[in-house]
């Protein structure tokens, strides 16, 4: 008999140790599961309220809570402010006080005996066995008291939601039994999902902040591109003017120019001259930016073109005693294109090797074809670009160190931006090859065949 | 009768009419100047130009639609040559423009004064009498 017993006593400890271990097993499947529904709502839900609701009702109903609640901190204000609440079905009176009120639902960060305020100001989870003092002043009293006798509560834990330093939120939960009667699991999963709840937020409010500011961002800078494209164009007309009378006066005064007179006059018409190409460029920035250049393209003989643009600049070269030149090809290049944006890549990178190529210097422009590629090679024996210099030559505004600052004759940095970018558009590349103190070879590489289909 | 070149100019910012005006006197032709659309409309019906130089932005009557509109009914003594004024660079509305019978445009804030008076030049020398 004794043995018996023995047995007995041992297998009841093997059920109860299986029971256990079969509870254990149960509590963390629904764990698993409470977890894996919260991760899976905060993959998907980028809206803080939409997120908060989803939040709160997985929780109240994976648990089997009656119900609960969440107050957020608006930025700037000094209150908690009511965002989100689930009870159970069955309670539809609660659903409509919270659903008529949520409005105006919020309670100040002084009223230190709410114990969602205290649970936020003091970090830490906090308990009580009067639900009103969570529900008070969110609630009127009276109203308070409604909810409470309605879902039957009578106890309540509030967590603070936060993450690292970024106070955020407080979660409380509505319990019809005290709250030393809920369990070591219920504890530890409340806790948990604090825990997420609080990332969540963080996320979300990160996500929201960037949004809004990305917004503000693009707005301002669609502001930006037409203050250009307005202003410039507003400035051309005044400067053509400008510029056409200085031109009268130079070259059809009636009678003859003193020498100073002169000589201002000229200065007057080089800066005018400057400006106008600098208001051309910020025209053509605010088309790429906005994405509205467009290339005008018909068929034209590059050839014939690049021995133009070296006619053009021949005046220029010659009054620097720079040995200037040209090679072309035997037979024209047929090649289709805009012809004027081309134009204006010889002449910006043409133009650049005469500004920084001294007296006495060498400048060349070379055109070739090969195969199914053309190359326009323009070499000069500048003072060089460094290699740390090499990768900023593009961009926009640059201007480089170096050598260069030596040069007083200053540009708005946007001639080779805006070259690469129209090179670009044509499926070319441009290839910049240098070496410090010897000089600098840039090449437009244009495929003979572009896609682009004149007009 | 002299033998100066008819010149009607059509531009609607009086600096800019006085000095393309200017330029054009100084070259030796005959200038008629107008800075709005419906009188530029009335004088061009009327006609016998050489060359007309109009301006697109203008207030009344921009000067695509005065082009369609002398398109439809001839004018009473014919016009020679139209130069467009612009302040773009070529697009869409140009390159038909320049299909319709108009000779040239000249971007007002690209061409110098030289340039300007160049593509007159030009534009009449192809346009000999007939």
């Amino acid at each position: 008999m004794i043995m018996a017993d023995q047995s007995t006593s041992q297998l009841q400890n093997v059920t109860q140790e299986l029971y256990k271990k079969n509870l254990e097993l149960v509590n963390a499947n629904k764990e698993m599961t409470l977890l894996q529904r919260l991760y899976e709502s905060m993959a998907v839900k980028l809206n803080l309220e939409e997120l908060t609701q989803e939040f709160i009702e997985i929780i109240v109903k994976q648990l089997n809570f009656p119900g609960g609640l969440v107050t957020i901190r608006q930025p700037g204000k000094q209150s908690l402010q009511y965002l989100a609440s689930d009870f159970e079905k069955k309670n539809q009176d609660i659903h409509k006080i919270f659903h008529s009120k949520q409005a105006d639902m919020h309670v100040s960060l002084h009223h230190d005996t709410n114990l969602l305020v205290k649970a936020f100001h003091q970090q830490k989870e906090l308990t009580t066995e009067d639900p009103l003092k969570v529900l008070v002043p969110l609630l009127s009293p009276e109203n308070a008291k409604i909810i409470a006798e309605k879902g039957e509560f009578t106890s309540a834990i509030t967590y603070p939601l936060s993450f690292g330093t970024h106070q955020i939120a407080a979660l409380s939960i509505f319990f019809r039994r005290n709250v030393s009667e809920l369990s070591h699991f219920e504890r530890e999963v409340l806790n948990r999902v604090a825990t997420v709840f609080g990332v969540a937020l963080d996320r979300v409010m990160i996500y929201q902040d960037l949004k809004s500011a990305n917004k503000k961002l693009k707005m301002l800078d669609k502001l930006k591109d037409e203050f250009v494209s307005i202003a410039s164009h507003e400035l051309r007309t005044p400067l053509t003017a400008v510029k056409g009378y200085l031109w009268l006066a130079l070259n059809k005064s009636p009678t003859p120019l003193a020498k100073e007179v002169e000589t201002n006059l000229k200065i007057a018409h080089d800066s005018t001259e400057r400006l106008s190409r600098m208001v051309e460029d910020m025209l053509t920035i605010s088309r790429i930016e906005g994405n509205r250049l467009k290339l005008e393209v018909e068929e034209f003989d590059l050839s014939e073109l690049t021995k133009q643009v070296y006619d053009e600049l021949s005046i220029r070269a010659s009054t620097k005693h720079i040995d200037f030149t040209v090679n072309l090809p035997p037979t024209p290049i047929h090649y289709k294109g805009d012809k004027e944006k081309i134009r204006e890549c010889i002449i910006n990178i043409t133009g650049n090797a005469l500004k920084f190529t001294p007296e006495q210097g060498k400048i060349s422009i070379t055109l070739a074809q090969v195969r199914e590629s053309i190359t326009i090679k323009i070499a000069d024996t500048g003072p060089g670009i460094s290699a740390e210099d090499k990768h900023k030559l593009f961009q926009k505004f640059s201007k480089l160190d170096s050598s260069y600052q030596k040069v007083k004759e200053s540009g708005t940095g946007l001639g080779l931006y805006i070259t690469k970018q129209i090179i670009d558009m044509h499926g070319g590349s441009i290839t910049v090859d240098s070496q410090l103190g010897e000089g600098t070879t840039f090449g437009i590489v244009l495929p003979l065949k572009s896609k682009l289909e004149a007009q | 009768m002299s033998d100066k070149k008819k010149i009607f100019l059509v531009e609607d910012d009086d600096r800019l009419l006085q000095l393309y005006n200017q330029l054009l006197v100084a070259d030796g032709y005959e200038v008629e100047t107008c800075n709005n659309g419906l009188d530029a409309l009335t004088k061009m019906q009327e006609g016998g130009f050489d060359l007309v130089l109009l301006d697109i932005m203008l207030p009344g009557k921009d000067g695509l639609e005065i082009l369609e509109d002398i398109q439809k009914k001839k004018p009473k003594n014919p016009i020679r040559s139209i130069i467009l004024l612009t302040n773009l660079a070529k697009n869409e509305t140009i390159a038909r423009a320049l299909k319709n019978g108009v000779d040239g445009y000249i971007i007002k804030s690209r061409y110098s004064p030289e340039e300007f008076l160049a593509e007159v030049k030009k534009t009449l020398e192809g346009k000999p009498i007939s």
